[in-house]
């Protein structure tokens, strides 16, 4: 499998990312990845030099931006074609697959990755969805804005590892 | 000591009879009036001060509930206050309780008996609530940090004593919204009010 | 160390599921009243007129129906959506009520006239709940919070829908008082102290004409 060890998570409210999460889950030790600059800090320890990787991982990222773009479009059109939160994979491209999760309020959950199984993202969803909806209920949530909390960031970081490594 | 056991006692009697609500929409509709005061007045500290006012109001007709139920309880809480320490027990026992469902506890009393905490483990008023971060471009978060957000509780206190005349100052001391273990509310007394019942309240 | 993190809402457990009354937490029906009278008074002193008030309170009806609706459907432990008009009707007369009200509205109902209404009906819980604010305030405010809350819910499901609550004499022969023997427990029913309603509320939900057409043509 070539498949990238780093998934993209993003939610995505009615117009706009509310949320997004780059998550390397290729080491298990205790790294921070960052969602922004191309997460150089990553040591995760491969081939070329760390410049090298570091253009590679900003054109990866410009792709998988793309590819979650299109995919948003196509679940557009399926959100009243199915009553499952869980839409499953509703695009690929290459060797990236797209699932999306749609919450109750037509909240998208997207997830590109390399080929994981359907009941682990599945799950992972799931746990995702436990902390949105609480996240939600806080008074100072309003729905349909940026997520800024830090802690709902590591729970859905730290449900990525538990699930998808 | 006798009186810590009768509080908590009556406050689970009365519990058990009040009428109940959804304590979701309760938190909610509560977070609602917050986060209104929280657009509408821009400084958290000016909030804070709402809150209190709206609390007192609260606190001044809540405690009339409180007695009347309780006296038709047969429990006579109103010749049970004798001194700030029972008073407290029934603050903490039989008000949170009946009305809110959660146990408090009472301690932390100053040498002169003047001062003491109630501490809080679950606050029906927060359930859902993380205060915005720092940076959070909707509210300012790092003002936010100054806000209590439960800071009803020390006007319905400061209400509730009053009517029974106690005069209190009252704070929110620690917060676990704020990361701290517990909720503590601190009670001062100021000044035992004369008139009526106050007579023969005993400050000792 | 992660001590304080276990103080954190996300690591808490989310109630239960089925909205059964015995797994809901509950607060005395007074402290609610206290509060939301509160509110309505707090809008008021905002308000420069009756209708500016219905729209406040609308308004935050509304954001906590945003909410009530993610939570409703993350307790059934389902993992699904309404997607059709009458399923997201049902699912507001009885999920949504249960789990504000402690029990399910009395009935819903297809306008005679217009095939784009429809009416959740009430005719008790909800003015108890409410009772507490000053006198003809009552209702009003709790026509309009309510209302809100189940627009809230519905657009936030993707069936945009104006809500209106309106008061109905009862008709002859028709049951009083929400005597439902379901004992819902939750709600406040049958506070002592209070006469019993000679009216029923009536909520009515217009539908926005892309909603229906959209689910007319999920029909085919």
């Amino acid at each position: 499998m070539s498949s990238s060890p780093v998934l993209l998570f993003v939610i995505v409210g009615k117009n706009e990312p509310l949320y997004e999460a780059e998550i390397d889950t290729s080491s298990s030790s205790s790294m921070a990845p960052s969602n922004s600059s191309g997460g150089a800090g990553g040591g995760g320890g491969g081939a070329g030099s760390p410049s090298q990787q570091q253009q590679q991982n900003e054109l990866s990222t410009r792709q998988n931006y793309f590819v979650l773009h299109s995919a948003l479009d196509l679940v557009e059109k399926s959100v009243y074609s199915t009553s499952n939160m869980y839409l499953r994979v509703v695009d690929k491209v290459n060797q990236q697959q797209v699932s999306t999760f749609v919450t109750a309020a037509n909240v998208k959950f997207m997830l590109l990755h390399g080929g994981k199984g359907e009941e682990v993202i599945k799950n992972f969803f799931g746990e995702v969805y436990g902390y949105y909806v609480k996240l939600s209920m806080n008074p100072f949530y309003k729905y349909d804005t940026p997520i800024m909390s830090k802690a709902f960031d590591a729970r859905v970081r730290a449900a990525a590892r538990a699930y998808l490594s | 000591m006798s009186s810590k056991m009768q509080a908590s006692q009556a406050g689970q009697a009365l519990w058990s009879k009040m009428p109940k609500a959804n304590a979701e929409l309760f938190a909610l509709t509560y977070g609602s009036l917050v986060t209104e005061l929280v657009r509408d007045y821009e400084d958290p500290i000016e909030v804070n001060a709402q809150l209190d006012r709206i609390g007192h109001s609260i606190g001044v007709r809540c405690v009339d509930e409180l007695l009347s139920k309780a006296d038709v309880a047969g429990m006579g809480l109103a010749t049970q206050c004798q001194n700030l320490r029972d008073t407290a027990e029934v603050v903490a026992k039989v008000g949170f309780k009946m009305f809110l469902g959660v146990q408090a506890e009472v301690g932390g009393f100053s040498q002169d008996q003047r001062s003491f905490s109630i501490y809080l483990q679950d606050n029906p008023l927060a359930t859902f609530v993380e205060l915005p971060a720092a940076g959070d471009e909707q509210y300012n978060g790092d003002d936010l940090r100054k806000l209590k957000y439960s800071n009803l509780y020390c006007g319905v206190i400061r209400g509730a004593l009053e009517q029974v005349n106690l005069k209190v100052e009252c704070n929110i001391v620690r917060d676990t919204l704020k990361g701290d273990e517990v909720n503590e509310i601190r009670v001062e007394l100021k000044e035992v009010l004369a008139d009526g019942a106050g007579d023969d309240y005993k400050e000792e | 160390m992660s001590r304080s993190s276990s103080n954190n809402i996300l690591d808490r457990p989310l109630g239960r599921v089925g909205g059964r009354s015995t797994d809901t937490t509950f607060v005395s029906l007074s402290a609610f009243a206290y509060i939301y009278s509160e509110l309505v008074q707090y809008h008021q002193s905002r308000a420069a007129s009756v209708s500016e008030l219905e729209r406040r309170l609308e308004s935050a009806g509304y954001g906590v129906g945003l909410k009530v609706l993610e939570m409703t459907a993350y307790r059934t432990k389902e993992m699904k959506r309404e997607i059709r008009l009458m399923s997201i009707l049902h699912f507001v007369s009885s999920s949504v009520w249960k789990s504000l009200f402690g029990r399910s509205a009395d009935s819903l109902e297809r306008s005679i006239d217009h095939a784009d209404e429809y009416m959740i009906i009430d005719y008790e819980p909800i003015a108890s709940t409410f009772v507490s604010v000053p006198t003809d305030l009552g209702q009003l405010s709790a026509d309009a919070y309510v209302s809100g809350i189940i627009a809230g819910v519905l657009d936030g499901a993707g069936f945009a829908a104006r809500v209106t609550a309106h008061n109905v004499k009862l008709e002859e022969g028709e049951r009083q008082g929400g005597g439902s023997g379901s004992g819902g427990g939750a709600g406040g029913n049958a506070v002592p102290g209070i006469p019993p309603r000679k009216n029923k509320a009536v909520f009515l939900v217009k539908f926005s004409p892309e909603v229906l057409s959209r689910d007319a043509a999920l029909e085919r």
